[in-house]
């Protein structure tokens, strides 16, 4: 059974196996075996597909006595050349890799596996009794929440209930019981806090520093549009002040003006008179007849422009019919005389060309109660 | 050094082509290790031996936890360097 396989039969064999002539199969071997002792000196290790590794291992000088004399001597240090057999397909096969799988499986595996068993029950236990007390503290911090949110304001606090939970809603009516409410919203939240109360304080954190970064962007970028929304609203603001203001008090600052316009155009005055004088007569067929034609806004026109204004820098309509009627509160006519162009009252452009219409004798008199009325009802009209 | 390392150096020092020089590799590899599975050794000229030898079953103590595994009788394959391989291994 023993065979001997030399440096001969080798070649012989491996001549028989690969069709090659022996010649080719001897320079082969020694190539093999130069190569192989090369690659030991060079890198120390040589691995064969197929056969096995040949490694070169230190083995360190020591110490010996020469057992017939007594004398200590070192013996060197040397490399031993070591094979371990076996590589990728040849594993199986080989018997020393039985001995390897039997230590795995009867030694390494059993203790550690128990252990890990035993480690995962012990874990187990502790996280359940940390969900447990964090889930305490989460309540308690639930409550808190809410105590804070109680303590603000009334009108803020009806609608955060009426969202958070319905039920609420009922006990809303009663802000005194603080305590009794957070019970019942606190489990809605209870659910999603309970397990990471930190978190929910760390994210709220961010959401609002992102918010506030958010506004900052959108300060800057609509910076324009907003001063823009500003100025309108303030003058919304100023002229709601100042109609009301001059129909409370008129007669103290228009006589003045109202004079002044009386004779600088009295010929409109006499004209539109002239004019209007047949259509009461037409309007005298109806039961009531008091009121003209101008007065009502569907039969309103102007057609005859006493000027045309062009709007300065920071110019409003209050300040256009101020200027041409003596009395802000007309601003409603020139706005309805140049509905073409102006579609807001509060959106007059530099630049934009306004007429101004001839306004009867009668719509010109602030103190006439019914052009009061129609006044104040146009303005509303317009402003809302 | 690998395999790959291998037939490149063997192909150059015995004017080979690298297939040819892997399939002989392989061939040789294939004699060598079913010589040793039918308990031959293998004696190269120059270089080494390599044998079987058989090891008898044991039963070691792993130091951790003192407990004892039985180790199977099992054949080992030993390789024997030639003294000129050692001297080339260990100069001097």
């Amino acid at each position: 059974m023993a065979e001997h396989l030399t440096l001969v039969s080798l070649r012989r064999a491996i001549s028989a196996k690969s069709g090659v002539s022996e010649k080719v199969a001897d320079d082969f071997l020694n190539a093999l075996f130069s190569t192989i002792q090369d690659g030991l000196v060079r890198d120390g290790i040589v691995g064969i597909q197929g056969l096995g590794t040949f490694k070169l291992q230190d083995v360190p000088a020591r110490e010996s006595v020469n057992v017939a004399t007594g004398e200590r001597f070192t013996i060197d240090g040397y490399r031993k050349i070591v094979f371990t057999e076996g590589s990728s397909h040849d594993v199986a096969e080989a018997p020393q890799t039985q001995r390897s799988g039997k230590k795995k499986t009867e030694d390494e595996p059993i203790d550690p596996i128990q252990k890990l068993g035993e480690q995962a029950e012990e874990i187990k236990g502790i996280l359940s009794e940390l969900n447990a007390m964090t889930s305490a503290e989460a309540a308690d911090e639930a409550t808190a929440l809410q105590i804070h949110q109680e303590a603000a304001p009334e009108v803020p606090e009806t609608p955060v209930e009426v969202a958070e939970a319905p039920e609420v809603s009922e006990n809303a009516e009663a802000p005194v019981t603080p305590e009794s409410k957070p019970d019942k919203p606190a489990e809605a939240p209870k659910k999603d806090k309970q397990s990471k109360p930190f978190n929910a304080w760390l994210t709220g954190l961010i959401t609002i520093g992102v918010f506030a970064m958010l506004l900052i962007v959108a300060y800057f970028v609509l910076r324009h549009q907003i001063i823009r929304w500003a100025d309108n609203m303030r003058d919304t603001i100023e002229q709601r002040i100042t109609v009301p203001a001059e129909q409370t008090a008129p007669q103290a600052v228009p006589v003045i003006p109202e004079t002044q316009e009386s004779q600088a155009v009295p010929e409109n005055q006499e004209n539109q008179d002239s004019q209007e004088a047949p259509q009461p007569e037409q309007t005298t067929a109806e039961p009531e007849p008091v009121l003209p034609d101008y007065f009502d806004d569907s039969k309103r026109s102007f057609s005859e422009f006493q000027a045309t204004e062009t709007v300065g820098q920071d110019s409003r309509l209050a300040w256009v019919a101020k200027k041409h009627y003596g009395e802000k509160a007309l601003w409603v006519f020139i706005f309805e005389a140049n509905r073409d162009r102006l579609r807001n009252p509060n959106q007059v452009r530099p630049g934009m060309q306004l007429r101004i219409p001839k306004l009867p004798a009668e719509l010109r008199d602030v103190n006439n109660p019914d052009t009061k009325a129609l006044l104040d009802r146009l303005s509303n009209k317009y402003l809302d | 050094m690998n395999n790959k390392e291998i037939i490149q150096s063997v192909s150059q020092k015995a004017a080979l082509t690298k297939q040819a020089t892997e399939q002989l590799l392989q061939a040789t590899a294939q004699i060598i290790r079913d010589t040793l599975k039918e308990g031959g050794d293998v004696k190269i000229q120059h270089f080494g031996s390599l044998e079987v030898r058989a090891h008898q079953a044991r039963t070691v103590t792993n130091p951790r936890n003192g407990k004892k595994t039985e180790i199977p009788a099992k054949q080992v394959w030993t390789f024997k360097a030639n003294n000129r391989l050692k001297d080339a291994v260990n100069p001097k």
